[in-house]
């Protein structure tokens, strides 16, 4: 399947290197993150320890699921500012609808507005055929607005309740969080690698034309992707408020940058048909790794987006050097 | 007279394909030398070297007595050397004058663009060429033609020695033409050197001097015009292959018709086009590009939307989109692989069942080897020359790649295909073999409609040639009487008056 893509272009001879590279290409983020991780354990004692690196896992999951949507809207050449008022949105609808519903409805509540939302994003780029920056960037606003709306901008709260165990839960001694989030990888792996959808999200990303001229519902795929990414939003949003017992209209503000960073981070072209979402979460694990590393060496949150920044660029250019060479 | 430009032993190689082998090619100031050959024959290739878009393999380029070694576009037109190619590469949203100077505008002292300066230049240029067209129009409120003087009046504000045009008649009328000619004669009065690419012989016979033959690469033929005649040039072109090959299979007398159009209009360039393809039949449909005939292709496969008329296949009237008439038994070889056939990041395995990919799923899911294994067979079948089903498709030479997207066709068992330029600058081996397709597809009765602007190709595979011109059938020759010249006066217009453009 298309994660294959990478390793089976060595084609023509000569082979030996084409083959290296693909290599290069397809473990690059995982290769790099390795790096990290060797750096750090030998620079600080507190990194290798497992409540540390348990702690980094239940950080990073948030994001990491979020990205693992806005990898299937990227890889199909689409993009989706609007993730953080979505979260934030889903958020305060849910703590509220829990309040008045209980908690099994309000978080189907909160799910479905989730994925609301995203089925709207979707059907403004695919249908509207309004550019996904511009569409997602008015969404943006928009959910922001509502979740300021039905909450007058105080956050609400909800103390108690099972609900609180996507958040604050352990099993088997890991949280909750982390089991959610191999399932969501595992599930978004397969969907993309094993079926027919998936494929079709691969195509529509490499060649919209080829695709609809394959008979192909390009409309439904780029619909579908956003509200993938919109409900995947919703459950990252459950995580979060499970934790904080509360929501406010101004969480998850820039929660998009960070998404996107992993995704990129992760190998998927802006371009779109390619990307895996391994290496999405390998893209997210860097950003959480390098948070830590930074936090436990004492450098101030400030310097900490320099720092990813810096990691997105030097990603993005060994990235395609190395696709430029294969 | 001494050379401008002398080409020696040009090579250069593609994967998998020798474009050009030990070319020689000359041009002499003040002369039009015409460069023919088919599609795929390395006319492009010579002059996108000449051009520095591709690196010479081997051989020698000299001009004006210089070695000419260029490394990009840009350089070989500081050189001198400027082409214009069939998609103009014009600015639509600048004026004719910011167009002509682009990149090196007359600048005041202070750096600005001394735009009045720049205006009056154009005016000049373009009034040396004799033609009236404002410097300050937006280029993208011209017409073909004027668009084409536009990049020519580039040409001469860059002081440019060679001026390569590559089928520049294509998308213009006789009158627009006639005007062309003017110009190029007036260029070459200048002393300029003009490369003329073109299908049409007729018109090497108008405007050129010397005239080169170039197939599969090689050299084969270069003379004086005045001392040559247009069979000979048909010969040089088309080759031996002409004694090769076999006539098209007979059309049975009894075979329903399979695909029609009634009156299929979209509004714009296609007027009204009727046609029946029967089944195991293979039509030929032939016009100039901008004749409409892609355009019409489109409205068939339903991938545009008809504004009048109606397309039936098997005698069921045809509606929806494309995954409907894909269902029904059509299917369409688009006319660039690139940018509509292939999805360059998968792999062969999903670019030949991309059309099918619901055939091997169940629940959503893809029953891998049975994907598989099927798509190993149709790599048997088509002899698609690949590593296997898992290979990405980019690896593949260009003859290879279209048999990938016509084996979707095999797989849906489409009932009437549509081939839109189905050799374009594939090489002659995978052009024998996708012919060797559509006879095997004639066989399985299928109903075949072939574009191609190969004039021999049409005339070599079809059972009958339909003729498109300003998006109305323009003429309908049975395989007896189809011959390159009968169609190309068909293509063109026989007939001046109705020539209204």
């Amino acid at each position: 399947m298309a994660q294959e893509a990478h390793a089976s272009s060595e084609g023509a001879a000569p082979a030996g290197g084409r083959a290296a590279y693909s290599v290069l290409v397809r473990f690059g983020p995982v290769i790099g993150l390795a790096f990290l991780c060797l750096v750090l354990s030998v620079t600080s004692e507190a990194f290798l320890n497992p409540a540390n690196l348990i702690n980094v896992a239940r950080q990073v999951s948030i994001n990491a699921i979020i990205a693992a949507g806005m990898t299937f809207v990227m890889i199909s050449g689409g993009f989706d500012l609007s993730v953080g008022s979505v979260m934030a949105l889903s958020g305060v609808v849910g703590i509220m609808a829990m309040n008045a519903f209980g908690d099994a409805a309000g978080i189907l509540i909160m799910l479905a507005v989730a994925l609301s939302c995203g089925l709207w994003n979707g059907l403004l780029v695919a249908f509207a055929r309004i550019n996904a920056f511009v569409a997602t960037l008015a969404g943006m606003t928009i959910y922001h607005g509502i979740a300021l709306v039905v909450t007058d901008s105080f956050p609400v709260t909800r103390f108690g309740g099972w609900y609180r165990n996507f958040g604050q839960g352990h099993l088997f001694g890991l949280p909750i969080p982390i089991y959610v989030l191999i399932i969501v990888y595992v599930v978004a792996h397969i969907v993309l690698t094993r079926t027919a959808f998936g494929t079709s999200v691969y195509a529509v990303g490499g060649n919209e034309e080829a695709a609809r001229l394959s008979g192909i519902n390009v409309e439904r795929i780029r619909t579908s992707v956003f509200t993938i990414c919109g409900f995947g939003v919703g459950i990252a949003s459950l995580l979060i408020i499970g934790r904080l017992q509360s929501a406010q209209a101004n969480m998850g503000i820039q929660a998009e940058l960070d998404a996107i960073a992993a995704v990129v981070i992760g190998g998927t072209s802006l371009a779109g048909g390619e990307g895996r979402v391994f290496g999405t979460l390998a893209g997210a694990f860097t950003i959480g790794v390098l948070n830590n590393g930074l936090n436990l060496h004492d450098i101030s949150a400030h310097w900490q987006l320099v720092a990813k920044g810096v990691v997105i660029a030097l990603a993005v250019i060994i990235d395609r050097q190395l696709v430029h060479r294969q | 007279m001494s050379a401008l430009l002398t080409m020696e032993g040009i090579s250069k190689a593609f994967p998998g394909v020798q474009a050009l082998s030990k070319v020689d090619f000359e041009v002499i100031p003040g002369e039009a030398h015409a460069l023919i050959g088919e599609n795929g024959a390395g006319k492009s290739t010579l002059i996108k070297i000449l051009a520095g878009v591709h690196r010479r393999d081997a051989g020698e380029i000299r001009f004006e007595g210089n070695d000419y070694r260029v490394a990009n576009p840009h350089e070989a037109l500081a050189m001198g050397v400027a082409v214009i190619y069939q998609e103009l590469n014009l600015v639509q949203k600048l004026t004719v004058a910011q167009n002509i100077f682009l990149g090196h505008e007359p600048l005041h002292r202070a750096g600005f663009v001394a735009t009045r300066e720049m205006n009056a230049r154009a005016g000049e240029i373009l009034k040396e060429l004799g033609i009236s067209i404002d410097p300050r129009t937006p280029v993208e409120a011209l017409g073909v033609a004027q668009k084409q003087m536009v990049e020519i009046a580039k040409a001469l504000s860059r002081a440019s020695r060679i001026l390569v045009m590559d089928e520049p008649t294509a998308p213009l009328t006789q009158s627009e033409i006639e005007v062309l000619f003017r110009v190029i004669a007036g260029l070459k009065e200048q002393g300029l050197g003009i490369i003329y690419i073109s299908h049409r012989l007729d018109e090497v016979f108008q405007i050129a001097d010397r005239v080169t033959v170039l197939r599969d690469g090689e050299r084969v033929h270069s003379s004086e015009v005045s001392e040559t005649q247009i069979d000979r040039l048909v010969l040089a072109m088309v080759g031996r292959r002409l004694a090769e090959e076999e006539p098209p299979l007979e059309v049975p007398e009894d075979a329903p018709v399979a695909l029609e159009a009634e009156g299929l209009s979209d509004g714009r360039v296609v007027q009204d086009i009727s046609l029946q393809v029967r089944a195991g039949e293979v039509v030929g449909l032939a016009g100039l590009i901008g004749s409409g005939r892609s355009e019409f292709a489109h409205l068939l496969f339903g991938s545009e939307a008809a504004a009048g008329g109606e397309a039936r296949l098997m005698g069921e009237t045809l509606s929806g989109g494309v995954p409907q008439r894909i269902a029904a038994g059509l299917g369409m070889v688009p006319e660039d692989r690139k940018l509509q056939g292939l999805v360059m990041q998968l792999l062969v395995k999903e670019n030949s069942t991309l059309a099918t990919l619901d055939k091997y799923t169940t629940g959503g899911f893809i029953r891998r080897p049975a994907h598989e294994s099927r798509v190993q067979e149709i790599i048997a079948e088509l002899r698609i020359a690949t590593r296997g089903p898992r290979q990405s498709v980019k690896a593949l030479s260009g003859g290879n790649q279209q048999k990938v997207i016509l084996s979707r066709w095999m797989d849906t068992g489409a009932r009437a295909l549509i081939f839109d330029e189905p050799t374009r600058g594939v090489d002659v081996g995978a052009k024998a073999e996708i012919y060797a397709l559509i006879r095997e597809l004639q066989k399985r009765g299928v109903a075949i409609l072939m574009i191609s602007s190969d004039l021999p190709e049409v005339l070599r595979i079809s059972n009958r040639v339909i003729i498109i011109r300003n998006g109305r059938v323009a003429g309908e020759l049975s395989r007896k009487e189809a011959t390159q010249e009968k169609v190309l006066r068909l293509m063109m217009g026989a007939d001046e008056s109705d020539n209204g453009v």
